[in-house]
């Protein structure tokens, strides 16, 4: 453990600042930081890239959320470049080649107030300095950001961002009408997110496809973070209407990538009053059905794949799944080939008419 | 079959092995998460009981809680047990409470017949840990690329 720190090398605050450096060097190359803000999470983030490279990549899925510039500091800084564009690059590492853990954690460069993760195969650097609310990303080419971190940037940024909160990032989906709203929540092939769509076709608002944050306050509420969807080529297909909003050129196992806001930014909608947990779940007949779920299937289907997708405050995410799956009702949500009716029954659960 | 964790076989007490174990129980089922292993378990009815009651207490100490409860004899309720305590000494769940004291907890209410005490495993998430080891670094110690 520690091996840097304890060997008398640099640790995590001295590696820390020297990336804020690297990236204070990167802007000035790129002939400054190009800087929005947005309101995540109830907080002002102010997003800083160096140049103009990484901008459509990580601020095209926040853009619902963007806001005027604000006076005096932002809750959040996060800052972003890239080599190729900039000609800077990341510090040297400072830990040895054993570091490298599971999710990318770089073992003694991540304690109570910084975060050092390098994402394998991928190569993106993220970093975060919680007492100051500052978070780093760099990766060396702009455009090698691959499509899904373009569907959630700054994810793991934001992840940290929670620590000690009551908010809680989650891989879900979220629906909802006149401010009160449901989670969807399921793996791949379960239906959620031809379930999301087919309630925004159905004039549904909209929180998020694949991560939305919840906070456990009373009631509990669902945080939109991304106006993006993520869908399979046959799923896009029974949604002619928003090929236009396709922001990726696909191909391969690319999933489409769909930017919802400006065109839909009405009903992108945050935050929302949470009703219930749906786990939802194809079965080939025709009927669209609810069926009481126990908690239990609720943090099965909600805290595995959060927990092992974002990296550190495992215990904590793990915790507070548990405390929502707790406070609010879980139905599994059978879905009928009649999709039209498929969109009815998550109004009935967001409105309290379903179930009777 | 017997198992060589001495914590197990010599009567010793038991414990969640570590604070990368998260668990929690709703009425008769439990959920277990292997942080580290990126698995994760459901143990129901009486699988979830025993798992309550195991934290601080001996094996044979919940076999005999058992075996008062429930007619069907000590033959029948003590090897399946015995198993699936060890079951989950091999998946890294629960091991020997190595002086640790934890809280015991009374066994909860168990279904009205003895059943064998199983768990379900998954493992479909455990890719998303990228657990693959980094081999090669560059010069200036960031992972080369393949």
């Amino acid at each position: 453990m520690a091996h840097a720190a304890l060997s008398g090398q640099r640790g995590p605050a001295a590696f820390f600042a020297d990336a804020v450096d690297a990236f204070a060097r990167a802007a000035e190359r790129a002939g400054g930081a190009v800087e929005a803000e947005f309101d995540l999470l109830g907080r002002r983030v102010l997003v800083r890239c160096a140049g103009p490279a990484l901008v459509p990549a990580l601020t095209g899925a926040l853009d619902h959320r963007r806001r005027p510039p604000g006076a005096g500091s932002p809750d959040l800084t996060f800052c972003a470049w890239d080599e190729a564009s900039t000609g800077v690059g990341v510090p040297p590492a400072p830990w040895p080649p054993t570091a490298y853990g599971a999710k990318g954690v770089i073992d003694g460069f991540n304690d109570d107030r910084f975060s050092t993760v390098f994402a394998p195969g991928v190569d993106l650097l993220n970093a975060f300095d919680r007492a100051r609310g500052v978070g780093l990303f760099w990766i060396e080419d702009a455009a090698a950001v691959p499509y899904w971190e373009r569907g959630f940037p700054f994810r793991t940024l934001l992840h940290w961002a929670t620590a000690g909160s009551p908010a809680q990032l989650v891989h879900s989906g979220a629906v909802g009408i006149d401010g009160t709203g449901v989670l969807l929540t399921g793996a791949g092939g379960s239906g959620k997110s031809t379930t999301t769509l087919l309630c925004l076709r159905a004039g549904m608002d909209y929180a998020g496809d694949d991560y939305v944050a919840f906070e456990l306050s009373s009631p509990p509420q669902v945080h939109s973070l991304y106006s993006t969807a993520k869908v399979d080529p046959p799923t896009l297909e029974r949604f002619p209407e928003l090929v236009p909003l396709v922001g990726n050129a696909g191909g391969g196992d690319e999933k489409a990538l769909l930017f919802l806001s400006p065109a839909l930014a009405p009903r992108l909608a945050s935050p929302l009053r949470l009703r219930a947990v749906l786990l939802p779940h194809v079965t080939g007949g025709p009927e669209t059905r609810l069926e009481p779920a126990s908690p239990v299937a609720a943090v099965r289907a909600l805290a595995p794949t959060t927990v092992f997708q974002l990296p550190r405050q495992d215990t904590e995410s793990f915790r507070r799944v548990v405390e929502l799956s707790r406070r609010v009702p879980a139905f599994t949500l059978h879905l009928g080939t009649d999709v039209e009716r498929i969109p009815e029954v998550v109004a009935g659960v967001v409105e309290g008419r379903f179930p009777a | 079959m017997r198992v060589a964790y001495a914590g197990v076989d010599a009567g010793g007490r038991l414990d969640v092995t570590s604070a990368n174990i998260v668990n929690e129980t709703f009425d008769d089922e439990t959920v277990v998460v292997n942080l580290d292993a990126g698995t994760y378990f459901s143990l129901t009815r009486l699988a979830s009981a025993v798992w309550v009651a195991l934290p601080g207490s001996t094996v044979d100490e919940i076999v005999d809680q058992l075996v008062d409860r429930y007619d069907a004899g000590r033959e029948a309720i003590e090897p399946p047990v015995r198993a699936f305590v060890e079951a989950l000494v091999d998946e890294g769940l629960v091991g020997p409470a190595d002086g640790r004291t934890p809280a015991r907890t009374p066994l909860p209410p168990v279904p009205d017949t003895f059943e064998a005490p199983a768990f379900e495993k998954f493992d479909d998430m455990q890719d998303l840990l990228l657990l693959d080891p980094i081999h090669d670094v560059d010069p200036s110690g960031w992972p080369t690329r393949p």
